[in-house]
């Protein structure tokens, strides 16, 4: 009789599963502890992590990723936000703004990737990064910009209002006119936390190509609106960010891409 | 690759001043309380010392490491270069 393999992988899942543990889980836990000092969580923090490798395997998509190292980078993040949850909900004061912080952040990290040069430049490296960790920090706030606000009466209930409204107007200038459509997907990938993919088969009109195509023009025009409200130099999202899922897409030329408003 | 940067007193000087660089905007809009501002710093600074991009960036941007005694150095791009020189220059 065979084997019976964990979480319902096939075995081709296992075997790649078993390629990451256990330093994908030790690692993300090791990181998690040494950020926020909780090792008295560690073997919860782990077991999550555990979980959170095993999905990550599971929805890694050799599509979005061909670069090496793209499927850990992948399932090394899924490990990260499932042991992170843990965390949060030792928390008393854990809050949906947080968790949107994130998701945002989170989805950004699975799904970014570069080119690493050989030889560095430093003028180079030094845009790089900014671009890197400016786009990084807006991911989190467009996770949150798309939190739905709640109407219930409870403490958390108007703690979350007041963050809403606090960013109501940034919100609505970032967000304001976009189409249906455009909102939509922003809204199912940062809110609902589904990834580009996921989100396509949701709405079921494109495939799953158009509908990153429509993803990053949408996240590309709200990154150029929070740019003309002041928040950098250099726009989160900048066209010109080396080795992005933006880039390996030849239908999102530069010449496409929406101009600032 | 996922590897974390290097644990040096130096990089993370730099990861804190990008993290505070990449927040200020927030703050100063004030679209955060204190509170949230805190757990993004947080999230922020484990990114930037995982993420495969801000890792390679990083360690290109950081100081140099020094070798750790005479003869450990790594010569063998050098000496490439410099027999293609010798060969260009016809000896």
């Amino acid at each position: 009789m065979a084997r019976p393999v964990p979480f319902g992988f096939t075995p081709q899942e296992w075997e790649r599963y078993e390629k990451f543990v256990p330093d994908v889980p030790e690692e993300a836990v090791a990181q998690i502890i040494h950020e926020y000092g909780c090792a008295d969580l560690e073997n919860d923090l782990l077991q999550e992590a555990y979980l959170g490798t095993a999905k990550g395997v599971r929805t890694f998509d050799a599509t979005k990723g061909t670069k090496e190292g793209a499927e850990r980078q992948w399932v090394f993040f899924s490990a990260l936000h499932a042991a992170q949850a843990v965390r949060r909900k030792e928390r008393r004061d854990s809050s949906r703004v947080v968790g949107r912080l994130w998701n945002g952040l989170i989805e950004f990290s699975k799904s970014e990737h570069h080119t690493p040069r050989v030889m560095g430049d430093r003028d180079e490296d030094r845009s790089a990064l900014t671009s890197f960790r400016n786009r990084a920090a807006a991911a989190a706030f467009v996770g949150v910009a798309v939190l739905e606000v709640p109407t219930g009466d409870g403490e958390r209930e108007i703690v979350e209002r007041m963050t809403a409204a606090r960013c109501e107007i940034g919100l609505a200038q970032a967000l304001g006119d976009l189409s249906e459509r455009r909102k939509e997907m922003l809204r199912l990938c940062f809110a609902e936390g589904q990834s580009v993919k996921d989100a396509a088969a949701t709405r079921g009109e494109k495939g799953y190509r158009a509908e990153l195509v429509e993803f990053h023009r949408a996240v590309n025009l709200v990154a150029a609106r929070l740019e003309g409200m002041g928040f950098d130099g250099l726009p989160p999202f900048p066209p010109e960010a080396d080795g992005t899922l933006l880039r390996e897409t030849s239908s999102t030329s530069s010449g496409s891409l929406p101009t600032k408003p | 690759m996922n590897r974390p940067v290097r644990a040096d007193p130096a990089v993370d000087a730099m990861i804190d001043a990008e993290v505070a660089v990449a927040l200020r905007p927030y703050e100063a809009e004030g679209y955060y309380t204190a509170e949230e501002l805190d757990e993004l710093r947080h999230m922020m600074r484990i990114v930037l010392r995982t993420h495969p991009t801000a890792v390679h960036l990083l360690e290109q941007l950081g100081p140099r490491i020094a070798p750790g005694e005479s003869g450990k150095e790594d010569v063998r791009a050098f000496n490439g270069m410099l027999t293609r020189v010798k060969r260009a220059e016809g000896e």
